[in-house]
């Protein structure tokens, strides 16, 4: 396939670049056995055909396909509608520079190509080199963008403007988890990461075209039931007592979370999805914090309690909107600090990427490893490493490693509970992502789960399975992932490849890992066995 | 004026005026939102050390695209030798011709064999950079008709750069009367293969600007401004102005959800009732 490609028309049933799955990476024994066709699932001649599964027969969004001709030429003004105002100083302030300088310094040296775990799991389909959105995007501009003519078109490469390639240009945005280790390989700085980012943001704020778990179920929901997760501010009061109980049990501890609780030092914000999925996270946090006597509070006000912002990966307004509601939230309970729970994008989105927006004054905002650390390093935990005596490997999430460059603090803590510690290769701010990075750990469509468990999960996969190479198969071992969306994709990835009952691997946070290792808490926080 | 130095003074100041409003136009975009990527050198001397190291080696290209990375290497040296010599001879030309200097500046052996390396590694570079577009395939892939014009245009540059090297002008003497004679206002013998590398090269650099190639500036930016860039908003200081100045500006995406109308600004958009 070439960029060009992009815009041809196709017979139905056609594909441009389909997923071979003879060709994808190996994996190491006993995974090689595994029939990849096993995990695989046709979308389908219907599908297939259609726009949305012509590219590589995935389909990630649910977009009406096969508009006919009034439909196809009003798809085409909306986006180069949208075209002017992504290249415009008004409409798209908070990141023209960085997307001018990426398309406009790139010299197609394809240093970049090797570094990108999807293109690589793929077994290099052309689809998903990651230049190919950029190229696209820049061939467009150079034709249609503002200032644009033919000469430069002619330059830049030829790519036409219809139907076929807009659509296929929305799903392609969506087959990149902006994990920016291209942009990373870059010798020129060059941002590939960021063009999919800009393109998604083309597609929700101008055309209304987003994937449904982000958008409609996602930062929507959020907004007006209060979690992507649609849970009300009582429902999530429930869960956590029912939460506390079960820790009460387990731990032996009086544990008893607060709510709402004015003038605490720590507004704690979970992604809600830990509450709903892995209760033993936002348990073994409050087993921290009260064990170091710490004044903390969760809160229980719409969006306050679920610190996810999906408009991070889509849509500047709906990112904004939720960054502001939880500075808003922490500043009306007079906390001193917000103190962000394992969840990688929400680091980035309130720590890092919201920073500017929110000015000087807005309240602190901490992640929750470094406040971890904080905690392991004040001795008023009792740390018994013994407990630990398993091997445990650590998966660097790439909004927290890469973006914010949050690496050493979990491993000195690691270094600290975990005697049988191993890094995998590679690590740090090199890290691969898990393959559900920007959402796409939650976005199940048509054949999205399978294409992320075959392929862009793929590489993670690997090297998680190699950090652990020469162990026996039935020790327990333990994937330290601190983030709620590297532990969905891990969660779809163990189960599709029966990774407990081939390696007795189990994923899991930080900071149930520590509470594992408390003295005074009982034995067996982390429960061993399939999840 | 005559034709040849009328040509070399608009590619030079096309060359020059291209840059710096290009740079100007980078330099003027609003500010960002934080987008840094780790890992981020620490303090300005890592910062100099980092691109120091990635200007004279090409770390990157070298540890991950091992294939590009001598012919890339050639290449870059080629262009810095030879834009070091066109300074040289260009600065020591005029300053003869405006009488800074009481001789006459000459040719050297130094300078040809400056510019014979300069030539040298260069040719081998581009054609090696042209074969790498041409005949692997993931970067032919990728490549754009400009890309191969690009390479096409410096191969040919440097091709007449050695015939002018060989047959018109060993020792860069004539290049060196050449710019002596701009100021001098006088007429000065130029051969045929002198012409031609001064007409190619003063389109080259004029069409430059236009091109990918400005990443020798435009890498500053990618580096300092948006990689390495943490900068935090300080209560009082400039970004914090910034801010508010863009927070003020109208929303105009189409989108239902966004609920612009053209006139809400994005604090009010992000802030308000959603539509």
């Amino acid at each position: 396939m070439k960029v060009a490609d992009l815009g041809a028309a196709l017979s139905p049933g056609d594909v441009l670049s389909p997923i071979r799955l003879n060709e994808l990476a190996p994996l190491p024994a006993p995974y090689d056995a595994i029939d990849p066709a096993s995990l695989w699932k046709d979308l389908g001649a219907e599908k297939t055909g259609a726009r949305c599964g012509s590219l590589d027969g995935v389909c990630a969004l649910s977009v009406k396909t096969s508009p006919d001709a009034a439909e196809a030429g009003r798809l085409v003004e909306r986006f180069r509608s949208g075209l002017a105002k992504l290249l415009s100083h008004d409409g798209n302030w908070a990141f023209l520079q960085p997307l001018v300088l990426t398309l406009e310094n790139c010299t197609h040296c394809q240093t970049c190509a090797e570094a990108c775990p999807i293109f690589v799991g793929s077994g290099h389909n052309e689809a998903y080199r990651p230049t190919v959105r950029a190229d696209a995007l820049r061939r467009l501009s150079a034709r249609f963008g503002p200032g644009g003519s033919r000469l430069k078109g002619a330059l830049a490469g030829e790519l036409s403007l219809n139907a076929d390639t807009i659509l296929r240009l929305a799903e392609l945005a969506y087959r990149c988890t902006l994990c920016r280790r291209c942009a990373q390989a870059c010798p020129i700085g060059v941002d590939n990461g960021l063009v999919a980012h800009e393109l998604r943001k083309l597609f929700s704020m101008e055309m209304g075209i987003a994937a449904s778990e982000l958008h409609a179920k996602g930062s929507e929901l959020q907004l007006t039931v209060g979690s992507s997760t649609g849970m009300s501010p009582a429902v999530v009061r429930d869960n956590v007592e029912f939460i506390d109980e079960e820790i009460r049990e387990k731990t032996g501890l009086n544990i008893k979370t607060p709510f709402d609780k004015e003038g605490a030092d720590v507004l704690l914000i979970h992604n809600a999805g830990e509450i709903m999925t892995w209760p033993e996270n936002p348990g073994a946090f409050a087993v921290l914090l009260e064990a170091a006597g710490i004044s903390w509070t969760l809160s229980s006000e719409l969006v306050g309690y679920d610190a996810v912002n999906y408009g991070l990966w889509y849509d500047d307004v709906q990112f904004a909107r939720v960054a502001l509601k939880h500075v808003e939230i922490a500043r009306k309970l007079k906390v001193k600090k917000i103190v962000i729970g394992e969840c990688g994008h929400a680091h980035k989105a309130l720590m890092v990427v919201a920073d500017r927006l929110l000015g000087a004054g807005a309240v602190p905002r901490e992640s929750c490893l470094t406040f971890m650390e904080g905690l392991v390093e004040s001795g008023r935990l009792t740390l018994d490493p013994a407990r630990n005596d398993f091997p445990v490997t650590l998966h660097d999430p790439c909004n927290v490693a890469r973006a914010m460059g949050i690496v050493e603090e979990p491993r000195r803590i690691l270094r600290r509970i975990a005697p049988r510690f191993r890094e995998m290769t590679p690590h740090g701010v090199e890290n691969y992502c898990c393959g559900g990075g920007s959402g796409f750990a939650i976005m199940t469509p048509n054949n999205f789960a399978e294409w992320r468990t075959l392929v862009s999960g793929r590489l993670k996969m690997k090297q998680v399975l190699d950090a652990f190479a020469g162990e026996d198969p039935a020790t327990p071992k333990y994937l330290c992932a601190p983030c709620s969306n590297c532990k969905g994709q891990f969660r779809d990835l163990f189960r599709a490849y029966g990774v407990w009952k081939r390696s007795r691997l189990l994923y899991g946070g930080l900071a149930e890992l520590i509470v594992n290792a408390m003295a005074d808490v009982k034995p067996g926080f982390i429960e061993w066995g399939m999840q | 004026m005559t034709p040849l130095p009328l040509a070399v003074g608009i590619g030079l100041a096309a060359f020059t005026a291209g840059c710096v409003l290009k740079a100007i136009r980078y330099v003027r975009m609003p500010s960002h939102v934080r987008w840094e990527l780790y890992p981020i050198p620490v303090g300005r001397l890592g910062q100099a050390r980092t691109v120091a190291e990635e200007i004279l080696t090409l770390r990157m290209v070298r540890e991950r695209n091992r294939g590009l990375w001598l012919p890339s290497l050639l290449f870059h040296y080629g262009l810095y030798l030879l834009f070091a010599l066109g300074l040289t001879i260009l600065v020591s030309g005029a300053m003869a011709g405006a009488g800074v200097f009481s001789a006459s500046v000459r040719g050297s052996a130094a300078l040809s064999i400056w510019g014979a390396l300069g030539i040298a590694c260069g040719s081998v570079g581009v054609l090696g950079l042209l074969l790498r577009r041409g005949f692997d395939p993931g970067i032919r892939a990728s490549s754009t008709p400009g890309d191969f014009l690009n390479l096409a245009w410096l191969l040919v540059l440097f091709g007449v750069s050695a015939g002018t090297w060989l047959f018109a002008d060993r020792d860069y003497g004539v290049a060196l009367g050449f710019f002596a004679s701009l100021l001098e206002k006088r007429g000065v013998e130029t051969p045929p293969w002198f012409v031609a590398e001064a007409l190619l090269l003063a389109g080259f650099l004029a069409y430059l600007p236009a091109t990918h190639m400005t990443h020798f500036f435009g890498k500053w930016f990618t580096w300092h401004a948006v990689r390495w860039d943490e900068e935090p908003v300080v209560r009082g200081g400039s970004l914090e102005r910034e801010m508010q100045r863009l927070l003020a500006r109208p929303v105009r995406w189409s989108a239902a959800h966004i609920g612009a109308d053209g006139k809400k600004s994005w604090g009010e958009i992000a802030t308000g009732d959603r539509p």
